[in-house]
């Protein structure tokens, strides 16, 4: 609701007032046709450099030489790829808590959540693990891990919101799976499907997990995938009605923690350096002119992350 | 005669843009939206919008915008529904999969595959078949079949968000 586009709105109706109308009024019919012939001919181009690229693009699809970076994959198969990527991750990280009420809780937070990002027709899972590592990262197709480390260094539900936005913003900008896109496993491949994948199951289907869970546990994705999920999570944290700096808060607890921690497949190895991603926030929380109007929820989320530091006792 | 006509289109324009510059364009940027009478959900809801449709503000309040829907209706909807930004169904179609381009077939999830994913009942077969290659233990697979049998419901998210005090739901 910037006023910005009516100003300008404005600009350009007393362009056309003052300037073009007069102008049109002066001209003679021969610089009109002129002007014409010149925009039909533009047009015309563009036209004909589109069909060029589309036909480009159908012969080199045609022989399988489609580039990587255009390749899709269907639903079925980015979810069936995180729920294996999931089953690395409780291998890696630990078991998840059992505790339905507090899953319950983090999944009706993370689907509330997602209403409000750019991917909200699939539904989305999030699964609280019993580890002491900071961590969390999302899988394919919308499986959430956060460990209980991390959710008991934080205050509030806006925190928890921050890193759960962050995480679904991962899922609906497909970071994981243009990361596979970038490597060579499929190669020749115009489009990944349920179908592909079961013609090249077992040994491609490991090779595929086991590059992701190096990027995801270890590497981590591209540092500016990074800061694009910092900036949608806070906008989506902040459209469902949460303060949108609960995420800075939460890098502000854990660089506080990263000197005394173990940091192999944490937050701080698998993402870009703390101070980085909090200048970032901080510079992009200055447009939620509001945020300490919005909720923080404190009480209710204390009241969940005690049942967890309750069954680590 | 010329002066005339070009001062009675002029002032034509400026009054159009008068008009425009009072009531801005949005668009809904959530699933879907509510419109209500007064700016509180304990109000009527008029309308119920999905995503991308454009509205008119006509003012604003606090966390309220009064909007006029394509409808004709006027309400109030909650600030955090709308964007300004124009969005359209090949928006991040590149990257993501919005609910017009799915259905559009724009997308790369078929509507199929979406209706199919809210079906999903516990592990895949391809899951599977990647945990007994690789040689996982089976509470791995019933741990991750418990969090996938559970189900959040738009109703679930309402009181969630409403027992919570947050967004359009706070007093």
């Amino acid at each position: 609701m910037k006023i910005n586009l009516n100003l300008s709105f404005f600009f350009y109706a007393l362009l056309i007032g003052f300037v073009i109308i007069p102008a049109k009024y002066s001209f003679s019919d021969s610089h009109s046709i002129q002007i014409a012939t010149i925009f039909d001919t533009l047009v015309d181009s563009i036209e004909k450099d589109t069909k060029k690229a589309n036909k480009i693009k159908q012969i080199l699809e045609g022989t399988g030489n489609i580039l990587s970076s255009t390749m899709d994959m269907d639903y079925q198969t980015e979810f069936s790829i995180g729920e294996s990527l999931a089953l690395e991750g409780l291998n890696r990280y630990g078991l998840s808590i059992q505790d339905s009420e507090l899953q319950r809780y983090v999944n009706l937070m993370g689907n509330a959540l997602a209403k409000n990002s750019i991917r909200f027709e699939i539904p989305y899972y999030v699964m609280i693990v019993n580890s002491s590592i900071y961590n969390a990262f999302a899988c394919p197709g919308g499986i959430i891990f956060i460990t209980s480390s991390l959710v008991e260094l934080m205050n509030d539900e806006s925190e928890l919101a921050g890193v759960i936005a962050h995480e679904i913003a991962h899922v609906a900008l497909k970071h994981a799976v243009q990361t596979l896109k970038r490597s060579n496993f499929f190669q020749g491949v115009g489009k990944i499907t349920a179908a592909t994948m079961k013609k090249n199951k077992g040994q491609q289907m490991y090779q595929i997990i086991n590059g992701l869970q190096t990027v995801l546990f270890d590497t981590g994705l591209d540092k500016q995938m990074e800061f694009e999920a910092d900036r949608m999570g806070m906008d989506i944290a902040y459209r469902t009605g949460y303060d949108p700096r609960g995420l800075i808060r939460v890098l502000q607890a854990l660089s506080m923690q990263r000197a005394f921690t173990h940091q192999k497949g944490s937050w701080f190895s698998t993402h870009p350096p703390l101070s980085e991603r909090i200048n970032a926030c901080n510079q992009n929380s200055s447009q939620y002119l509001d945020a300490k109007e919005l909720a923080r929820v404190a009480n209710r989320f204390i009241s969940y992350k005690t049942r967890i530091v309750t069954q680590n006792q | 005669m010329k002066l005339l006509l070009s001062l009675l289109v002029m002032s034509i324009c400026l009054f159009q843009a008068v008009i425009f510059a009072i009531e801005t364009k949005v668009w809904v940027s959530s699933q879907s939206a509510d419109v209500y009478l007064d700016k509180t959900v304990s109000s009527a809801r008029i309308e119920t919008l999905r995503y991308g449709i454009e509205l008119r503000v006509i003012s604003q309040s606090d966390k309220w915008a009064q909007v006029k829907t394509p409808k004709g209706k006027t309400g109030w909807i909650y600030r955090g529904k709308i964007s300004d930004k124009p969005i359209t169904p090949n928006q991040s179609a590149s990257q993501s999969d919005t609910l017009f381009g799915g259905l559009s077939g724009n997308s790369t999830i078929q509507a199929s595959a979406q209706d199919s994913a809210r079906s999903i009942r516990g592990l895949s077969d391809e899951a599977r078949e990647y945990g007994k290659i690789t040689q996982k233990p089976e509470v791995f697979q019933n741990m991750l079949d418990q969090i996938l049998k559970i189900r959040v419901t738009s109703d679930d998210i309402q009181e969630f968000l409403l027992s919570g005090n947050i967004g359009e739901y706070a007093q």
